[in-house]
């Protein structure tokens, strides 16, 4: 008797099992794709950007007003002190995942202690609504050109698609040769011989910096 | 006396070979031919990879050169209904721990030969499992149910560059 009742038990769970189990098969597929590098550096507000900081060439064509030789420091056609605007925007975009970094260089007629660039301590991330980003390598303020690096990419902020990251730059010439800003003295050249002058400032956007 | 005894002897043979010759009637008249017919249920892909290639941040392409991309073939004659399903486990896996979402990636029921249920337009994919076919009645007779998908990929602005990868699992699974 003991033995046909353990017997059908037995079966009974055999039986439930092939109803609470249902077949199943599966297989897979490895998904791949290889999204290709951005970078690259524009003059900004480009033509589809609102320009959002008052950008006075958004060309990066910098023209300046005749000088007389007497002036301290000479702004660029249309710009005054403390007018809140800029010459130029930089826009950077980059999807590396490397840290990168842009310098800045002068080339042409106007000697070195004759030019001057003012750079912010920020530059600013489209992406959010321009907030301040840090990275900028010179204080804020006046600086000599010099083939220096002016600003890396900090961790968190390498890739700035879709929108970039934007960089404010203003010029000024110095007729003199001779300025000190902040007590600090920026240029100690000669003073400009009377001519016409033209000079590149040559932005380069690198990893590796 | 002798002569008699002989003639038993005899007898008693003949009555033996007799009685073998019933046993094997009764064989032949018991024999049953059976055949066991076995269950089939299986899912097979054409093709286990998936390349969408190189792509621009912000930009979408959609694989399915012939129509489709792949081609799933469900097999089943266990007279039951089944669900085919889509799942990515985890998400695009990039240079550095970068992570492209899956819900970056879509699918499409293109053709089935089936006379079940399928879903329209294109999908994407969650946390969970998505049905991609519900058998009809006469998808478990033992046919072949080809289900042809297309596939895109929709690139966020914002994703560094370099190769990713992740794993699509699919899951033919019969109901209760």
């Amino acid at each position: 008797m003991k033995k046909v009742i353990i017997l059908a038990l037995v079966l009974g769970l055999a039986g439930m099992g092939e109803y609470i189990f249902a077949a199943e098969s599966t297989t897979q597929a490895t998904v791949t794709a290889a999204v290709g590098s951005s970078f690259n550096i524009a003059f900004y507000p480009r033509t589809e950007d609102a320009n959002d900081f008052d950008i006075v060439f958004p060309s990066g064509q910098i023209t300046f007003p005749a000088i007389a030789g007497t002036e301290e420091i000479v702004y660029p056609d249309g710009r005054g002190v403390d007018d809140g605007k800029a010459d130029i925007g930089l826009l950077f975009l980059s999807n590396s995942s490397e840290s990168w970094g842009m310098k800045m260089s002068l080339s042409g007629d106007i000697p070195a202690d004759n030019i001057i660039a003012y750079t912010k301590n920020k530059v600013y991330d489209r992406n959010d609504n321009n907030a301040e980003l840090d990275g900028m390598q010179l204080d804020e303020g006046w600086h000599k050109i010099e083939d220096v690096t002016v600003y890396k990419a900090v961790e968190g902020d390498l890739v700035t698609l879709p929108k970039g990251t934007v960089m404010l730059l203003s010029f000024a010439i110095i007729p003199s040769g001779k300025f000190t800003y902040q007590e600090a003295e920026i240029c100690n050249g000669d003073a400009l011989p009377a001519k016409s002058y033209t000079s590149t400032v040559l932005f380069t956007m690198a990893t590796g910096l | 006396m002798i002569k008699k005894i002989r003639i038993v002897l005899v007898i008693v043979f003949l009555f033996s070979q007799g009685r073998i010759y019933a046993a094997q009637d009764e064989i032949q008249a018991d024999a049953v031919a059976s055949v066991v017919v076995g269950t089939a249920f299986s899912l097979n892909l054409d093709k286990t990879s998936l390349d969408f290639g190189l792509l621009n941040p912000g930009e979408r392409i959609e694989l399915y050169s012939a129509g489709y991309y792949h081609q799933l073939t469900g097999l089943s004659n266990n007279k039951k209904n089944w669900v085919l399903k889509i799942a990515m486990p985890a998400d695009f896996a990039g240079p550095g721990g970068a992570l492209m979402s899956k819900a970056s990636f879509k699918w499409q029921l293109f053709w089935t030969n089936g006379s079940g249920i399928k879903k329209e337009g294109w999908e994407g994919l969650g946390d969970d499992p998505q049905v991609i076919y519900t058998s009809g009645p006469a998808d478990s007779q033992g046919e072949e149910i080809y289900i042809q998908l297309r596939y895109a990929l929709d690139v966020p602005e914002n994703i560094p560059s370099g190769n990713y990868s992740t794993i699509l699992v699919y899951t033919m699974t019969e109901t209760i």
